[in-house]
């Protein structure tokens, strides 16, 4: 009777063992995964935060070429494209002054925003124009963007008694912080 | 028959576990490949053309014989000027209208455009690491003729262009401009 119950003991344990050996490699084969998945989306999301700003700062550039304050205006007719009038951005940084905190924060957040004169190289060369920055406090990326534009000039020193107007190549830089 | 039904019962754990691996691998492929590349073809073809049109509107002081100073437009005089008087054998040595300079040696105006163009490139596209081929071709009745062409680094396979910037020439033929951009 004894050695009856024993034998069918042991033929039961045989499949709980089983049981408990599946049940562990699947619980294992679960936690790899849940590793694995949490790392594959910190990657992701590390991805999408540097892929946010460099949209935030492509975004920022399109509002710098379409910025009525700034865009080469000819009368009625339709302003030139790629185009940064200086007079007006030399005007546009003194108005910076007074709405830089409210009316352009709302426009660039947190970023800088400097245009550069490339050629034709002037002697002295010119400094490049600072013309909105607002650096995040405690940031901890930083995303240059650039962009090519023509810098239209309307008098010029050389020109006083003619006015012509004078087109310098240069680019705009738009900084993003986060 | 037990048997046969314990094998059955392997096969489709086997199974299950092929397709669960086979679902696994789909996931991680479309993570993978997944593109990322339409903002950067955006940029890079934004960038391309407004590069071209910011030289076409860019003028520069050319002296002139007499001593003087005159501002000259890249595009209406000098890239006209150079289509005018091309030199055929492929040399800068012919006459041209304007004779510019930037390191106090005049010049053909095509010899001028391809250093300053290739020097206003190379402080901008160049400084950040953009390869490019700056090409200008004037498009006869018969032939079409290379006036401009340098560049940077190897700009062949995956580029953007700036798109064909056309300047009709009297009596020559069109010129056409474009600017390729890689990276």
């Amino acid at each position: 009777m004894i050695f009856k119950n024993f034998k069918k003991q042991k033929k039961g344990q045989l499949p709980t063992l089983e049981t408990i050996g599946v049940l562990f490699i699947f619980f294992i084969l679960v936690f790899f995964g849940i590793i694995f998945y949490s790392k594959f989306q910190e990657v992701n999301f590390k991805q999408k935060q540097t892929e946010l700003v460099a949209k935030r700062a492509m975004d920022t550039t399109l509002k710098i070429l379409f910025l009525p304050e700034l865009q080469c205006s000819r009368g009625e007719a339709e302003p030139l494209d790629n185009c940064i009038d200086i007079k007006k951005l030399e005007a546009l940084q003194t108005l910076m002054d007074d709405h830089g905190n409210d009316y352009y924060f709302n426009l660039f957040s947190f970023s800088k925003i400097s245009v550069h004169e490339a050629y034709p190289l002037t002697k002295p060369a010119r400094e490049p124009w600072v013309l909105y920055n607002k650096e995040k406090p405690e940031w901890t990326a930083k995303e240059p963007t650039f962009f090519v534009v023509a810098l239209k000039d309307e008098v010029d020193p050389l020109y006083a008694d003619e006015a012509e107007t004078k087109f310098s190549y240069g680019y705009v830089q738009v900084e993003v912080y986060s | 028959m037990r048997s046969r039904k314990k094998g059955q019962a392997e096969i489709i754990g086997l199974v299950v576990i092929v397709i669960m691996l086979s679902l696994g691998l789909l996931f991680l492929a479309q993570f993978a490949i997944k593109d990322a590349g339409e903002k950067k073809v955006f940029t890079r073809k934004g960038l391309a053309y407004s590069s071209v049109n910011s030289i076409m509107k860019t003028t520069v002081l050319c002296e002139k014989p007499s001593g003087s100073l005159e501002a000259v437009s890249l595009e209406k005089d000098l890239l006209e000027d150079c289509a005018r008087n091309y030199c055929r054998d492929g040399s800068f040595n012919c006459d041209s209208k304007f004779r510019c300079s930037s390191t106090g040696i005049e010049m053909h105006s095509c010899e001028f455009l391809t250093n300053e163009i290739s020097f206003m490139l190379e402080n901008t596209l160049g400084a950040w690491n953009k390869d490019y081929i700056f090409e200008s071709k004037l498009a006869g009745a018969n032939n079409v003729e290379t006036l401009l062409s340098f560049g940077s680094g190897s700009c062949f396979g995956d580029r953007d262009s700036s798109g064909i910037f056309p300047l009709n020439v009297e009596g020559s033929g069109i010129v056409e401009t474009t600017l390729f951009l890689c990276n």
